[in-house]
């Protein structure tokens, strides 16, 4: 079991598969067995972090105060599209308690946005975009010296549309031009224009989805300490390694140098998943000054400069036979990435959950003058599931077919892109499950049959992500005299329940309580590797990770045990907590006595997330269904009902998985009915730089909402048997919601989100009278 | 007449003089003075303006009997003179003595009521004044109280099960912690408040002769009741209000009467509490008390406040101009009475001389024929600012046919208004669906609504001709 090596790691992270060299064991540990009762995982235990949370004791970067520290606050560019001629710092440098001001003048030209841009440049692609920061005594004082700054912009011709940003004439945001890459990206499989030829039915819809913000409620934010030539920082962050290595690089400094730190942080949903601006600043201004610095975005800046998921305008085209088989797809897409690069595609469920022999798809990311694109819990596969789940619907009342039942006739039980059986695929079994919960039968058989001013309808949303992890993730576990275990990884809780999981994993192997369990997270000097936490990979890489160590400190205690009881270690067995001689029971001795022979020792092992088995598709599934009320008098949409079905593999924690689903049904609520960042045309600013603007689910918005598991576990995948659930949550809700609407109204609404005034006008077609 | 606030925070007197203090000014923020002090940064900032609750505090104070109340309210919008007499309590109150967690802390631990947790110490405070005030547990006080709250990670489900689960206990008194609160605030001073520093001055008046004199003072002070609209000029544009006028401690303002015939209710009152004095008599009014803002907001901002904003997006004018309710103003020479009607002269303007302040607005009680809607549409259920409002007033005689209506909107104009032609077309006419339809036609290009951010001015129009149809509905059901 101790022994490792090296393989080649593949696995799909967020926008694209990740290959990297990584240490895994040699030999896996056999999986728990999906029948396996176990006594801890699997249940609804408390989270490890609760009692902080709800003390207010819990220490997020943004409570983070050190002696002497200054505060940072950075000017934004206000014009949609500009290049700096000139800047004057100097009223500003004069304000009392102002101590540095950092501007493209005097900043060093450090790299940023993949190579096409500057921490500061002089070509400034959105309202919002970095031109100065100033630190000072207060921020407050930060605040009010950025006003007295003067800059001479040279304002530009802009561009705030994909659509647009795409015609030859457009602005342009950079010399080759605004089309990411200059190419679209294309997959093709068989011939889809031959697959249309042969159909019975055709359709071709256009679907459009808005930008929306992630607005986790802690800002980003940071507060650096320089001591000497070594860099401390707390960064609310997704990814402590990310944010170390983009410090090296950027202040060219050795990683060794660089210490980041992540304990509690209030939400990311990808916003952070790699280092922010702000951060270099702050490391910059705080060596000029010499004292810490605290750099935090406030909620405008959390509206402009953070990342969001970017737009979408989808073509789709499907052809079937009479009897409903999906004879070819395609889709044409484009999307606005922001100013600087990031992906906009979102064909993948479309390629990859259906069964289809002919597809293609075509995928434009575009620059545009606005805030740049990051990934946001399922990039790219929210907006794809909206515009795919609408069609196959269509394309079901076209053959005359139950949406399910159009759905299972083309289910596909291998992957249709790889041809690769799945380690495991419980979709239909989401379906029953999903249907039976909602009351499928009562859905309106003609959609819009509902009499009444207030129309009911029900519709469901396939699902399908990534989400199985792998190597390399390393988690280490120390055992100390006492018998308390520390687990070490250098992942991050982003708030999912992380510490909770790996506490839970390790005590089950060891078979101690919870209490005797710590878990030290986020920290790049003591923690080992771990990927940054997106992808719903966290769970299946850490969780085999942190159970590999622990068997392994298993084993190692067996031979503490049989050097101290003079046996050979095969006669040592471990059980509840204590060592016992197999051939003679009575003779035993307990975890805590073993280790005070090992005096001040602590013992350490290092557990390894296992290598993915060769061959096999990972992915995970489910189908929700939503029951809706649409008001037709007011516009009004009210979702009713949510039932989640899912497969997921094993369930680590019945609380914290209820509550992901929860929050991904509530945010893909949102996503239907009300978030959208709204951008002027005439100016190119952002109108909803606030939450009164940037409306977010409350609980008001709030549906009741069922969750079936249909899965008990892939082992095939790992040890633990599980599979990532964050995203898959929030995936198929929005379509869900969309296609539920239909049902009520007979009236398909192809672009979101779902406002009253979209409602009002798709019903009513213009200001006239239905 | 003093240049120093007292309080009691967390158990502890506390003193703030402004004159010596270098760090607050009476225009800080609750949230910034507890941020800045050690052992107090349980308390979140989420927005600094009032949308998210993550610094949500309690407000404890001596209700007439001599006991205590509690009010879960935005501490962003807060300036710290309106803590004078009053008790602040954050989540750090809230634990035993040797750490052990409220029932509140204690639900929310059982039902994973946190993921990140940045939002839970704002819950656990809005959950708590809930639990104080012994609310009966159902989905609507729960919405009620936590609409304000915004989670982005939980979807509120753990959150609503741990308040059924801590408000169906029934609790525990408190005892010895409110007695001592209790002690405490008696021995709080309570007169008025005057702090002039080189940058500002800030009047707490205490009566409203104070006030009046004041006001005459200084005309061109900002008058302020509840700031919930002029704390953002503080945080949000980093402005220093140079002379501030605060009437919130001026317990005449907050009254209420109720003749035979009509309330007079005191500008001071605030929302929530208005939407409980007109639960009986105005029903209308108390359902758009409801939905106005979250109940942070609601239980800060006051009537007074709203009528002073004039927006056009207001939710109490309409529903007050459909209740034909006067305003009632004062000044050192006497009082002028004003029908909202004819309150509001343009954008943001309102009928008030400089000298004025707004006393008082007096509803008279309708009668049986008379039936009074309101309506608001936003984009989100709750703790939104209308896209469109409405309140109509129909009084029908014994024939079915109109005798008087008002409509009333908000939204649709730059000031909240009448559909005068549509109300001069239905007068007289019959009651019934055709009637109605007639009139949406004409209702849907009485007003010429703008496009913004909220919505295009086509769904205003829609809507506002939908809202009419949707009144006659509701009538006939
Ligand atoms: C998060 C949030 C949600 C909101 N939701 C809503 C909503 O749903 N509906 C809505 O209508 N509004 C809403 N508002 C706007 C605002 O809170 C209200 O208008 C509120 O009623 C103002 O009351 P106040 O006591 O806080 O006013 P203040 O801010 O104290 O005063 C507002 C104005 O009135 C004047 N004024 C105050 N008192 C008097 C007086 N006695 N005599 C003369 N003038 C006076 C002031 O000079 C000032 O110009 C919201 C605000 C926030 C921050
Ligand atoms: S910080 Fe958001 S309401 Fe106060
Ligand atoms: S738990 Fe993250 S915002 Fe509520």
């Amino acid at each position: 079991m101790a022994d490792k090596k090296v393989i080649k790691s593949r696995y799909f992270f967020e926008e694209d598969f990740e290959e990297q060299l990584a240490e895994v064991p040699a030999e896996k540990v056999a999986a728990w067995d999906k029948k396996a009762k176990l006594k801890i995982v699997g249940k609804g235990v408390d989270r490890y972090d609760a009692y902080d949370k709800v003390s207010g004791t819990a220490r997020y970067t943004f409570d983070i105060q050190l002696p002497h520290m200054a505060y940072a606050k950075t000017l934004r560019c206000p014009y949609a599209h500009a290049c700096i001629k000139s800047i004057d710092v100097s009223q500003a440098e004069k304000m009392p308690g102002v101590l540095a001001v950092l501007t493209a003048d005097n900043a060093p030209k450090i790299k940023w946005y993949r190579g096409t841009s500057y921490l500061f440049d002089r070509h400034l692609r959105y309202a919002g975009d970095e031109v100065a920061c100033v630190a000072a005594k207060s921020e407050r004082i930060a605040a009010q010296a950025l006003k007295k700054i003067k800059v001479e912009y040279e304002v530009l011709p802009f561009v705030a549309d994909a659509g647009k940003a795409m015609q030859p004439d457009a602005p342009k945001l950079y010399e080759n031009g605004n089309i990411a890459g200059g190419k679209p990206s294309v997959y093709e499989r068989g011939n889809a224009d031959e697959g249309f030829n042969r159909a019975d039915v055709v359709v071709e819809e256009t679907f459009d989805t808005q930008v929306v913000v992630h607005n986790p409620t802690e800002p980003h934010c940071s507060v650096v300490n320089w001591d000497g030539d070594k860099l401390t920082v707390w960064d609310s962050t997704q990814s402590v390694f990310g944010v170390r290595n983009a410090l090296a690089d950027s202040l060219d400094i050795p990683a060794n140098h660089v210490r980041v730190i992540k304990k509690y942080m209030g939400g990311g949903f990808g916003s952070k998943l790699a280092a922010g601006k702000y951060t270099i600043m702050a490391a910059l201004l705080a060596r000029t000054i010499g004292r810490p610095v605290k750099i935090s975005m406030d909620r405008e800046e959390m509206n402009l400069a953070v990342g969001n998921r970017p737009d979408s305008v989808q073509k789709l085209k499907f052809g079937a036979k009479k009897d409903g088989t999906l004879l070819a797809m395609s889709h044409y897409s484009y999307g606005a990435a922001g100013a600087y690069p990031s992906g906009a595609g979102c064909s993948w469920p479309l390629r990859s959950i259906y069964k289809c022999p002919n597809v293609r798809t075509e995928e434009y990311t575009v620059f545009i003058n606005a805030g740049p694109g990051r990934p946001f819990r399922a990039p790219g596969h929210v907006q794809g599931t909206f515009a795919l789940e609408a069609m196959i619907d269509t394309m079901a009342e076209k053959t005359g077919m139950d949406p399910l039942d159009f759905r299972l006739k083309n289910y596909s039980e291998i992957d249709p892109v790889s041809g690769q059986p799945y380690t495991t695929k419980r979709l239909r079994e989401a379906y029953e499950a999903g249907a039976k919960a909602i009351g499928w039968e009562n859905r309106n058989k003609k959609p819009g049959s509902d009499s009444g001013v207030i129309k009911r309808g029900l519709g469901m949303a396939s699902q399908i992500w990534w989400g199985g992890g792998g190597p390399p993730t390393y988690a280490n576990l120390k055992m100390n005299r006492d018998g308390s275990v520390e687990v070490l990884c250098g992942t991050q809780d982003i708030g999912t329940g992380t510490y909770t999981i790996l506490a839970q994993v390790a005590a089950e192997v060891l078979e101690l309580p919870m209490d005797k369990v710590s878990v030290i997270l986020g920290d790049t000097a003591v923690t080992p590797y771990a990927h940054g936490s997106g992808g719903s990979v966290t769970a299946p890489s850490t969780t085999p990770a942190v159970r590999h160590a622990a068997e392994l400190m298993k084993e190692k205690l067996i031979g503490y045990a049989a050097a101290q009881m003079n046996l050979p270690p095969e006669r040592i067995a471990y059980r509840s907590g204590e060592l016992v001689d197999r051939d003679n029971p009575a003779q035993k001795m307990s975890v805590s006595a073993l280790m005070r022979k090992v005096r001040e020792q602590v013992l350490v092992t290092t557990g390894m997330r296992e290598a993915n088995p060769e061959g096999y598709a990972v992915n995970t599934f489910g189908a929700q269904f939503a029951e809706v009320e649409v008001h037709t008098d007011t516009g009004k949409i009210v979702v009713k009902r949510i039932v989640a079905a899912h497969d997921i593999g094993r369930t680590l924690n019945r609380k914290l998985l209820e509550n992901q689903f929860e929050g991904g049904i509530m945010q893909g609520i949102g996503f239907a009915l009300m978030e959208e960042r709204v951008i002027d045309r005439n100016t190119g600013k952002v109108l909803t730089t606030n939450l009164e603007n940037y409306k977010m689910t409350l609980l008001p918005d709030m549906p009741e909402i069922e969750v079936i598991i249909v899965s008990d576990a892939d082992p095939l995948l790992n040890n633990t048997g599980v599979k990532g659930i964050g995203e898959p949550a929030h995936i198929p809700t929005a379509a869900a919601i969309a296609n539920a609407v239909y049902n009520a109204t007979g009236v398909r609404f192809k672009s979101l989100p779902l406002t009253p005034d979209k409602v009002l006008q798709g019903l009513y077609g213009g200001v006239k009278q239905g | 007449m003093r240049e120093s606030i007292s309080f009691v925070l967390n158990g502890k007197i506390t003193v703030i003089d402004f004159l010596s203090e270098t760090r607050f000014t009476p225009t800080t923020t609750v949230l910034n003075y507890l941020r800045s002090l050690p052992g107090h940064r349980g308390v979140k900032e989420g927005c600094a303006e009032g949308d998210c609750g993550a610094c949500t505090v309690v407000l404890a104070e001596l209700n007439g009997d001599g006991r205590l109340t509690y009010r879960a309210v935005n501490s962003c919008l807060i300036f710290l003179p309106k803590l004078h007499g009053k008790a602040l309590l954050t989540v750090e109150y809230l634990k035993g003595q040797n750490g052990q967690l409220h029932p509140v802390q204690q639900a929310l631990v059982e039902t994973h009521g946190s993921q990140c947790g940045f939002c839970t110490p704002g819950f656990v405070m809005s959950l708590y004044a809930l639990y104080q005030e012994k609310t009966e547990y159902s989905r609507e006080n729960a919405e009620e109280a936590l609409a304000g709250n915004l989670c982005r990670c939980t979807g509120y489900q753990p959150i609503l099960k741990a308040a059924e689960k801590v408000l169906k206990e029934k609790p525990a008194a408190d005892s010895e912690k409110e007695q001592k609160l209790i002690r405490l605030l008696k021995n709080l001073p309570k007169e008025s408040v005057a702090v002039q520093t080189e940058k500002q001055y800030y009047h707490l008046p205490a009566t409203l002769d104070e006030l009046l004199h004041l006001r005459q003072t200084y005309p061109q002070a900002l008058l302020l009741n509840g700031a919930t609209d002029a704390a953002l000029r503080v945080t949000k544009k980093f402005e220093t209000l140079p002379a501030v006028i605060d009437t919130s401690a001026v317990a005449e303002l907050g009254f209420f009467t109720k003749t035979e015939r009509s309330f007079i209710i005191g500008s001071g009152v605030t929302i929530q509490r208005l939407k409980d004095i007109s639960r009986d008599h105005f029903p209308a009014l108390s359902r758009m008390c409801r939905v106005f803002g979250s109940r942070q907001i609601r239980q800060i901002a006051t009537l007074g406040g709203n009528l002073g904003t004039a927006s056009p997006i207001g939710d109490m004018l309409p529903v007050l101009m459909a209740y034909d309710g006067t305003v009632i103003l004062k000044s050192l020479n006497g009082e002028r009475r004003v029908s909202l009607d004819e309150f509001v002269l343009g954008y943001r303007q309102i009928d008030l001389k400089e000298e004025k302040i707004i006393y008082a607005v007096e509803l008279p009680i309708p009668g049986a024929n008379v039936h009074i809607r309101t309506y608001k549409i936003s984009k989100r259920r709750e703790v939104d600012i209308s896209t469109v409002s409405a309140a109509f007033r129909l009084e029908l005689n014994n024939k079915e046919t109109i005798e008087r209506i008002k409509l009333v909107y908000g939204g649709m104009a730059e000031t909240t208004k009448r559909a005068y032609k549509t109300e001069a077309f239905l007068q007289g006419k019959a009651w019934n669906g055709e009637t109605v339809l007639a009139a949406q036609k004409i209702l849907v290009d009485e007003f010429t609504p703008i496009s913004d951010a909220r919505s295009g001015a086509d769904f205003r129009r829609i809507a506002a001709a939908n809202l009419l149809l949707k009144f006659w509905q509701e009538l006939s059901k």
